[in-house]
């Protein structure tokens, strides 16, 4: 089997990365919700506990498969997590906004927005996750009734919108940053693997020349010794002369090499795969 | 002992380094002295020292004295012939490069056909290689 190129391993961890933190926070952040919550009349609890608990299910799916991550889990992994935050905030909202004394509203879709654009795996999950926070935060304020509208601050619910954008921005930002970084790594790959071919190609060259001279030499003491076998040898100067330029061709990838200092001396024999200990195949 | 129409030849390449002795003894009908390494060079001694050309592979393989080592040995030790290196490697590999930038020694790529080694043996011969004797 073929393994996967660096560049695509990379992403693929990266979104994995980036669903495992949304997940983690989700468990850590909504209990801390739910602390901060305790004299709010009316506020259950169980919608932030539900959300921190689906959170902690899918930190454990995640990490389960963090040796081989793929990218539809992440995916998959970040929208439910979202999917449970905005049902918990929802609820929460209500009692929140119900409750006497100042509430400024939304905060945790304010956040969540941003995050998803830091977060998201894909441009695709990010545009929903943040489609999913400022819109709830719209829909639900039209749930609250007049008396409890009036009670929030100016600009609401607009305001999520202004942090919408910003969330869209910091994710196409992201986004093609990781993307410029995966194709670096890309064509980084790609100038090792030509490197390690044209060294190769090299090194087989190199690895012929001494066995030819040994036949160029011979050659000459055959011709020396055997006159006779004049037609023959010539045959053999001719079959040569096209194997010098068969290394000759290979030339062109001497450009393409930045030695090294292991490359001073190479052991040609294990570069080309000729490894001497082993009998040579019979013709 | 050596006379100045010796050669010697240091190749780590048996079969080369067998057939290089041969023709030379066989064609040009001189002494060659050959060896596989720089110890088996100095080893060789005054025998090494006294011959009219060295001809020296440049790689003598992994993490052993390289063939610019050798031609170190022979000039300290007052070798005053001609030498000359030969390598199958590329003109832009770094111990080729640094086998050029010796001046007193000449770098000829492998294979050399007799015509090119009849003229490198040549004790007459001018200093510098035709274009064709230049590594590939």
């Amino acid at each position: 089997m073929i393994p996967a190129p660096p560049h695509e391993i990379q992403q693929s961890h990266y979104r994995w990365r980036g669903a495992m933190i949304a997940c983690a926070l989700n468990a850590v952040g909504m209990p801390l919700d739910l602390a901060m919550a305790r004299g709010i009349p009316n506020m259950p609890a169980w919608p932030p506990l539900m959300s921190s608990a689906v959170g902690l299910v899918l930190v454990i799916v995640l990490f389960a498969g963090r040796r081989h991550p793929i990218t539809r889990l992440a995916t998959t992994a970040f929208v439910l997590n979202t999917a449970a935050i905005l049902v918990s905030l929802w609820i929460t909202s209500g009692a929140y906004a119900a409750a006497p004394g100042a509430w400024i509203p939304f905060q945790a879709n304010k956040l969540g927005a941003l995050a998803a654009g830091v977060l998201a795996p894909d441009l695709a999950t990010g545009l929903i996750a943040i489609a999913g926070f400022a819109g709830m935060a719209m829909v639900r304020y039209e749930t609250f009734s007049a008396a409890e509208q009036q009670r929030l601050p100016i600009g609401e619910p607009w305001v999520i919108v202004i942090y919408a954008i910003f969330a869209i921005a910091m994710l196409a930002y992201r986004l093609h940053s990781v993307a410029l970084a995966r194709r670096m790594l890309h064509i980084r790959t790609e100038s090792i693997a030509t490197q390690r071919m044209a060294k190769t190609f090299l090194a087989m060259r190199d690895f012929r020349n001494t066995p030819l001279q040994t036949i160029e030499l011979a050659i000459g003491i055959a011709r020396s010794r055997c006159p006779d076998l004049e037609p023959v040898l010539d045959r053999v100067d001719r079959a040569l002369d096209r194997l010098y330029r068969l290394n000759h061709a290979f030339s062109v990838y001497e450009s393409q090499i930045a030695w090294t200092e292991d490359d001073v001396s190479p052991d040609s024999t294990f570069l080309v795969g000729l490894d001497p200990s082993r009998p040579t195949p019979p013709p | 002992m050596a006379h100045q129409s010796d050669v010697l030849f240091l190749d780590d390449d048996e079969d080369l380094r067998a057939t290089f002795t041969d023709l030379v003894r066989t064609v040009f009908e001189r002494e060659c002295h050959g060896c596989g390494s720089e110890h088996d060079l100095i080893a060789l001694g005054d025998r090494a020292l006294h011959c009219g050309v060295a001809i020296l592979d440049i790689n003598l393989g992994p993490q052993v004295p390289s063939g610019i080592d050798a031609y170190g040995w022979l000039r300290n030790h007052g070798f005053h012939g001609r030498i000359v290196f030969l390598t199958g490697h590329a003109a832009s590999h770094p111990l080729v490069v640094e086998a050029s930038r010796l001046g007193d020694a000449e770098v000829v790529g492998k294979p050399v056909s007799l015509d090119a080694l009849t003229s490198l043996l040549d004790d007459q011969a001018p200093p510098g290689m035709p274009a064709e004797h230049a590594p590939q």
